[in-house]
């Protein structure tokens, strides 16, 4: 089963290192979010995983991020780019290790402003939950990863394999396991070596990172040992069905299925064939083959119509993923909205009946649907005992029991602030925390509910909207993460 | 066994939200079974009549996801220019730039595969605040948005308190 890498960029934010969230980025491609694997420069010379730019230009030809019109067979390897993934990858669980430890060492308390750059302090005990369950997740996925990696190890893959120090003995190390041995051999060698690589990746898939290195350094004998084969891409429009059934059968991939399939399939097989053959460490072909049958049952004839639908890799996936970290970290996003919600609900239960009044006013004349849906708005307020919607609960709220949370929250708040507007319940005085904050938030202290609202209205009507959130939200792009994460983005507001 | 190329990638994706998400947007995938399928909510932006809200939306997505975009409706009242009456959110980022539908869109601004769930979240929340009228989804709305500011808002603000159930 397929080791599933989660990492992500942010994972620093929560360190002493968090300079190194946009180098982790950095060495990702923007195509599938992964680090690089087998990187390629196009013209325009923006560097994507193999796969994932040829997949790409099969689609449309075009560079996905600068639009400029590119062609597959003008790729070409980015191996710097490649050996720093490559070595990235090993350093990157120590050094994770390392800033994290630092961060529950003495200066904690300093560390953690640091790294709430966009959170609220009242949520911080959610998220801290959240974050021991993804650390959780994730400690469990490298131990595996870096049990054989320890530095050791590497010091002595590098010693006897770096390209400098080649003993004088008229051997080439064959480019994949680095065996020295006669050059003529090399070829003839290959053939085994692949299928024992194969068994070695089984039993340790860390050893990519190590054995692309040397090979990297050992470029001159590759260049001699295999000039790996690229399969040409098929103008379509040319062949008839019969003839690209049989390029398919020639090229030993199943050729059943509509022409469409057929081209789908063929233009895949292609994508991964090529995509391989940039590689340092090409796979056996059998490898490609399971790859596509892959491809067949999600996106190709094997693959369910339905968008919705679930499939096989996706169950596998699932479970790989930890259980109780999606439902922790899923529970506390939902309940930090919720939250913020609720306070906003009780805000706006302030200033209803005096609202409700003014609105009532402003119904005069208006449409018919309208004055439906108030009427509907007014008997739900009123029937503050009862727990139940104006309207049918969405369709979205059946699927998630956070969101059934989500709605029994905003129902309690919604009886708190019909019984704070009907007497002057203790509900009055105790939530003054939370209504501070969100009149921090909207940079108004001292004004009602109502009037409040009402700035909302000003506001809202002159035309040129200020949609503060949304800048506050660009502020910090999926692969851009902040340059300063310490700037409390909530007190800048005021 | 390997794994699909999209599914992969919107773990990953869901993995960044959850690690870091931006400031009032949550999405995650509606369950463990399918992760083709996500519900997000985005609050309303500030100083808009939309502020105070909290919008729930289904985002779906295809099987060669990011090679084409996912389409996203929202599942609670949405009266805006941009947004059809049945829910369906109609913005840039959700069309691939070989297809225009509204022959006003710059490539640049439409979908890629270098796009992602947190860009899409965050184009509709700015498109919440300013509403595109050129091509809209909803006439009746952008009419309205254009000609009757005050009772565009008010119908807003309806559906704001209805979906916080007050
Ligand atoms: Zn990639
Ligand atoms: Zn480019
Ligand atoms: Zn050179």
């Amino acid at each position: 089963m397929e080791k599933y890498d989660v990492s992500d960029p942010s994972d620093w934010l929560e360190t002493h290192l968090t300079e190194f969230a946009p180098f982790d980025a950095a060495l990702r491609c923007e195509v599938c979010k992964d680090y690089y694997n087998t990187p390629m420069i196009t013209s325009c010379t923006h560097t994507f995983c193999s796969l994932c730019i040829r997949r790409t230009l099969a689609a449309d030809g075009k560079c996905p991020i600068c639009r400029s019109n590119d062609q597959a067979s003008k790729l070409r390897r980015n191996g710097a780019m490649e050996e720093l993934v490559e070595m990235f990858k090993v350093a990157r669980p120590v050094a994770l290790r390392l800033a994290q430890k630092e961060k529950i060492s003495p200066d904690r308390s300093t560390a953690r402003p640091r790294s709430k750059s966009k959170r609220k302090a009242a949520d911080a005990d959610l998220e801290e939950e959240a974050q021991r369950s993804s650390q959780k997740r994730k400690t469990r996925g490298q131990s595996r990863r870096d049990a054989p990696t320890e530095s050791p190890e590497v010091m002595v893959i590098d010693n006897e394999e770096d390209g400098d120090y080649q003993p004088d003995d008229d051997l080439v190390p064959c480019p994949i396991c680095h065996k020295r041995m006669k050059q003529e051999a090399v070829f003839s060698h290959l053939d085994h070596c692949e299928e024992e690589q194969e068994q070695d990746r089984r039993r340790a898939r860390t050893r990519t990172p190590n054995s692309a290195k040397p090979t990297l350094g050992s470029s001159k004998s590759q260049l001699s040992s295999k000039p790996p084969e690229r399969i040409a891409e098929l103008s379509y429009g040319l062949l008839t069905e019969k003839a690209l059934r049989k390029k398919l059968s020639d090229l030993g991939i199943p050729s059943w299925g509509s022409r469409t399939l057929l081209i789908k399939r063929h233009t895949e097989w292609v994508n991964l064939w090529n995509a391989n053959a940039d590689s340092l460490n090409p796979r056996s072909k059998r490898d490609l083959l399971n790859q596509l049958d892959v491809w067949e049952r999600t996106q190709g004839g094997h693959a369910l119509n339905s968008a919705a639908a679930p499939n096989h890799a996706d169950a596998v996936m699932s479970k790989e993923f930890d259980g109780v970290g999606w439902a922790q970290s899923n529970k506390s996003d939902f309940d930090k909205l919720i939250a913020e919600a609720r306070r906003k609900a009780k805000k706006l239960g302030e200033g209803q009946q005096e609202s409700e009044a003014m609105m009532k006013e402003e119904d005069e004349g208006s449409s018919k649907a309208r004055t439906d849906e108030r009427s509907t708005n007014v008997k739900t307020t009123n029937e503050s005992s009862t727990p139940v919607t104006a309207a049918p609960p969405p369709p979205y709220l059946k699927h998630s029991d956070s969101l059934e949370r989500a709605k029994e929250k905003i129902h309690g708040s919604r009886r708190l602030s019909d019984a704070s507007s009907t007497s002057l319940a203790p509900e009055a005085t105790r939530p003054h925390t939370e209504i501070r904050d969100s009149v921090a938030e909207n940079g108004a202290e001292g004004l009602s509910a109502e009037e409040l609202f009402r700035a909302e209205e000003r506001r809202a009507s002159i035309s040129s909207f200020s949609p503060t959130h949304t800048k506050g939200a660009e502020r910090v792009p999926m692969l851009k993460v902040p340059e300063h994460p310490v700037r409390d983005v909530d007190g800048g507001k005021s | 066994m390997t794994s699909s190329v999209a599914s992969k990638r919107l773990f990953q994706e869901y993995r960044t939200l959850t690690n870091n998400p931006p400031d009032g947007i949550t999405a995650g995938p509606v369950s463990e079974d399918d992760i083709f399928v996500w519900e997000a909510l985005i609050q309303g932006p500030e100083d808009t009549p939309f502020a105070l809200g909290v919008f729930p939306a289904e985002l779906k997505f295809p099987r060669d996801y990011p090679l084409s975009p996912p389409s996203m409706k929202f599942t609670c009242d949405m009266w805006h220019p941009n947004v059809y009456p049945n829910g369906n959110v109609c913005i840039s980022i959700l069309h691939p730039p070989g297809d225009d539908p509204n022959h006003y869109e710059s490539a640049s601004e439409r979908w890629s595969p270098i796009q992602s769930v947190e860009k899409i979240l965050i184009s509709v929340m700015s498109m919440l605040a300013e509403p595109n009228d050129e091509s809209p989804a909803n006439v009746d709305a952008a009419r309205m948005w254009r000609e009757k500011r005050g009772e565009y808002e008010r119908i807003v603000r309806d559906n704001v308190r209805k979906g916080l159930g007050l």
